[in-house]
């Protein structure tokens, strides 16, 4: 008896294995490819299409922590301000004196100091809510960003660090490379190790975690402070590709963000997702923006289409268990 | 006999289980018809397709001789059925009155306005909480509440929607005696008025008490069928299990050992008010009181969840003038909390998650799970408490009985030395309670030693070597076993004075 559960638990893994949402997303990127190709006869160059990821991949770092934020139930929606603002803070002590080197340390402090910020705030004020409280640290960062650089742009950055947005090693774009290097840190600390293990059980429930022993105050902080130094990270390739910083830069990004997260599959209720979900949005949402530049198509209508498949990502798995349900009271009657 | 609800050759299956197997149930107007049977023998799936919650395979289902279609939990409510599940349902942030009138508030005239008619909400509260003699404001939110007063407040509320059958699934098991006395009152004028009660409970001594009918199911099928005063206690017992229980109370005689933890002069935020006790290596001891004592919030302070205390706590003799959760877990203390679904589990991990969730480093190297030596282990502990699951089941669809043995498991798995123990047989069948009682006895012959929170009385003189017994927040007294009995106990927790 027991025997057969098992077996039977098996064939059924194996058939949900092939209705994961990630497989869902890898079908639609194929035929965003497909459609691209098809459109325009330019799309599918491989050189050209490498070359594109570098358009795109500067928020793709805030992608990778902010699937971990979502898991735990939590959002921070202060990440595009933390940009703006460790980047003028680079810009700033740059042109002030300090060599780059040091400039981009100083970058990456303040981008982990203020996710720091954020995550102490949530942990110490229970009252109030992510969204609250990093609405706050929103205006705030991009307050002070405003403070330091006013309405100007400051750059004149060295020419070795253009390196960063515009180079290749091996003709791969490096920022490609050093997003695969972080996608694999972060894809093992959340699926392999005690860390990310802690993070879903949070996001299932606090409280049976808390009552567990897990430090859920500790592992809050740890995801935020991770968000914020990897909004240090994009703001670091953002500046570079620009070659220039102002205190507007990155605006909108929260939003670019959390979108693909959520296209991505990972729940915003908590404790589910995966993260390749994540990063195969983080591409489909790319590719397709620029299949339809190359088709002169209007910002205005990709952020239709970004909307409307956000809208799909949330509703079919809704759509899944009404069908479900409806079977079973077809069945009974 | 005239059969005011009757359901008949009620037909079951969820996937290739058949749950209910042709079942006949009947009960009379103005009954309480008690219903019982092991965890998974299917009493609530019974329950829950008269509640609407389940549609039958077959069968029918008829109210005083006419049939009915239940097909939602709305339609079983018009047809004055009212369900009062194990695990309070009720807005906690909402006052009585509100919980009671949720979804059908009485309208001011001109009824188009959508305006609520609160007066009359209040005044009707205060009728039903005055008849069943119970001192409350009806504007009292409902978290200010005891677990025993939040019951009331849920059968006021099915009998505000003039149900004339109320299933009341396991009622007593978070309740102190005291609190049983007066539910089992207003069951007894439920009946007067003329209401079918369906009583779910392990409890047998109550049913003996307050029952008029039994029927006992296993493996899906009614077994018996009779009038309570036509059976005795063991009868139903072999019955349910269908095998006879040789000791209910399976304490064992264990060598005690040196203290492990000594409480003096704690004192909480006007809840707790200077309690010490110590307990040795190998002891049980148990600490009862009425729901709102202080049992559970004295649990919490100990093991970090609340606090800042004043007074000193020693641990193995070391002196800890404050505690963290984490700190509590590294000095072995555990609190295997009571409320397993919220606080104890997460339920829709596997039992391998759950289970070494309170000590992944044990299975880990360098913060990396192995995944293979984390499955040997859940397996050890599924063995060892048997616990009936495979060890990448998940937790939600065990039944509670297992849900408890993996709250066990996953603190057995953290080596928990001192473990403080929350009602830790509420809710689940008699076969196994007797596991958990052998799970807790094989703790304290391993070093372990065991604090004990229950409000079930002849557990905690069964198996306790001291009893202390709480009362508003103070400690009443602390008995040695033998010394006293279940009076006493209660006599205490009520605020009697030695």
């Amino acid at each position: 008896m027991k025997e057969k559960n098992i077996i039977a638990k098996k064939e059924f893994n194996l058939k949900s294995f092939f209705f994961q949402w990630e497989w869902m997303l890898v079908l639609l990127f194929v035929v965003i490819n497909i459609i691209n190709t098809f459109l325009s006869p330019y799309y599918l160059d491989p050189k050209k299409l490498l070359d594109a990821t570098m358009t795109f991949l500067d928020k793709a770092f805030i992608v990778l922590p902010m699937v971990f934020v979502i898991i735990l139930a939590d959002i921070d929606i202060s990440v595009a301000s933390t940009v703006a603002l460790s980047a003028v803070v680079m810009a700033v002590s740059y042109n002030l004196g300090v060599p780059m080197a040091l400039a981009i340390i100083i970058c990456l402090l303040v981008g982990t100091l203020c996710g720091f910020l954020n995550g102490l705030l949530i942990v110490k004020f229970k009252e109030l809510s992510a969204v609250i409280v990093t609405l706050s640290t929103m205006i705030i960062y991009r307050g002070i960003a405003y403070i330091i650089l006013e309405d100007q742009a400051s750059g004149k950055f060295p020419a070795w660090y253009k390196f960063l947005g515009w180079g290749y090693v091996g003709g791969i774009p490096f920022i490609l490379i050093v997003f695969a290097v972080f996608a694999v840190v972060f894809g093992l600390l959340l699926h392999k190790t005690t860390f990310g293990r802690r993070v879903y059980a949070m996001g299932n429930n606090i409280t049976a975690s808390r009552f567990s022993g897990i430090q859920v105050d500790k592992i809050k902080v740890i995801v935020f402070t991770l968000t914020g130094f990897m909004s240090a990270v994009t703001a670091l390739f953002l500046t570079s590709r620009m070659g220039s910083t102002r205190p507007n830069v990155a605006s909108g990004y929260e939003l670019d963000v959390i979108a693909m997260v959520v296209l991505g599959g990972i729940s915003s209720t908590g404790g589910k997702g995966k993260l390749t979900g994540a990063i195969i949005s983080i591409f489909l949402i790319g590719f397709l923006r620029y299949g339809l530049g190359l088709k002169n198509v209007p910002a205005q209508a990709l952020l239709i289409i970004i909307g409307l498949l956000l809208i799909f990502a949330v509703m079919i798995p809704n759509l899944k268990f009404n069908f479900k349900k409806w079977g079973k009271v077809q069945k009974t009657s | 006999m005239n059969n005011f609800l009757e359901m008949r050759k009620i037909t079951k299956q969820f996937n290739d289980n058949v749950v209910l197997d042709q079942v006949d149930f009947c009960a009379g107007k103005g009954q309480v018809h008690a219903l019982i049977g092991e965890n998974g023998a299917g009493k609530s799936t019974l329950m829950k397709i008269l509640a609407g919650l389940h549609m039958p395979d077959s069968g029918d289902i008829l109210i005083e001789g006419s049939k009915v279609a239940i097909n939602s939990p709305k339609q079983a409510q018009e047809l004055g059925i009212a369900m009062i599940y194990q695990e309070i349902r009720l807005f906690p942030d909402l006052n009585i009155t509100e919980n009671v009138y949720i979804r059908r508030e009485p309208m001011k005239n001109p009824r188009w306005c959508k305006l609520i008619d609160w007066e009359k909400a209040y005044e009707d509260t205060q009728k039903y909480l005055d008849y069943f003699g119970l001192k409350l404001n009806p504007r009292r939110p409902v978290n200010t509440l005891g677990m025993g007063q939040q019951k009331f407040v849920e059968i006021i509320k099915a009998v505000s929607q003039n149900a004339n059958i109320i299933i009341m699934d396991e009622p007593t098991a978070a309740l102190t005696d005291h609190e049983i006395d007066i539910l089992f009152k207003v069951i007894g004028d439920l009946k007067k008025l003329g209401v079918t009660i369906i009583y779910i409970s392990h409890r047998l001594e109550e049913i003996k008490r307050i029952a008029d009918q039994v029927t006992v199911i296993r493996d899906g099928k009614v077994i018996q069928s009779c009038s309570i005063d036509e059976v005795d206690i063991n009868g139903i017992i072999k019955a349910m299990a269908g095998k006879e229980l040789e000791d209910r109370y399976p304490k064992l005689k264990v060598k005690l050992g040196k203290e492990q933890l000594r409480v003096e002069g704690l004192s909480y935020g006007g809840k707790l008010k200077d309690i010490s006790f110590s307990i040795k290596k190998g002891e049980i001891l148990g600490i009862t009181g009425l729901s709102g004592s202080g049992r559970r919030t004295l649990t919490k302070v100990l093991c970090g969840f609340e606090g800042p205390y004043e007074g000193s706590l020693y641990i193995n003799g070391k002196l800890f003038k404050s505690i963290t959760p984490h700190m509590a877990k590294l000095n072995g203390l555990c609190f295997v909390t009571g409320i397993g679904t919220s606080e104890g589990l997460i339920t829709n991990a596997p039992i391998q998650e759950n289970v070494t969730i309170t000590n992944m480093e044990r299975v880990s190297k360098l913060g990396f799970i192995e995944r293979t030596t984390e499955a040997e282990a859940a397996k050890d502990l599924i063995e060892r408490l048997e616990i009936m699951a495979s060890e990448n089941e998940i937790v939600n669809n065990l039944s509670g009985g297992n849900q408890k043995k993996v709250i066990f498991a996953k603190w057995l798995f953290a080596n928990a030395k001192i473990l403080f123990i929350e009602e830790p047989t509420a809710g689940i069948d008699i076969g196994s309670k007797v596991d958990i009682y052998n799970i807790i006895n094989e703790l304290v012959t391993s070093g372990a030693s065991v604090v004990m929170i229950s409000s079930d009385l002849s557990e905690i003189v069964g198996m306790c070597d001291r009893v202390m017994v709480m009362y508003n927040g103070e400690a009443r007294g602390i008995f040695n076993k033998g010394e006293v009995s279940q009076e006493d106990i209660l006599y205490y927790a009520s605020g009697g004075r030695g």
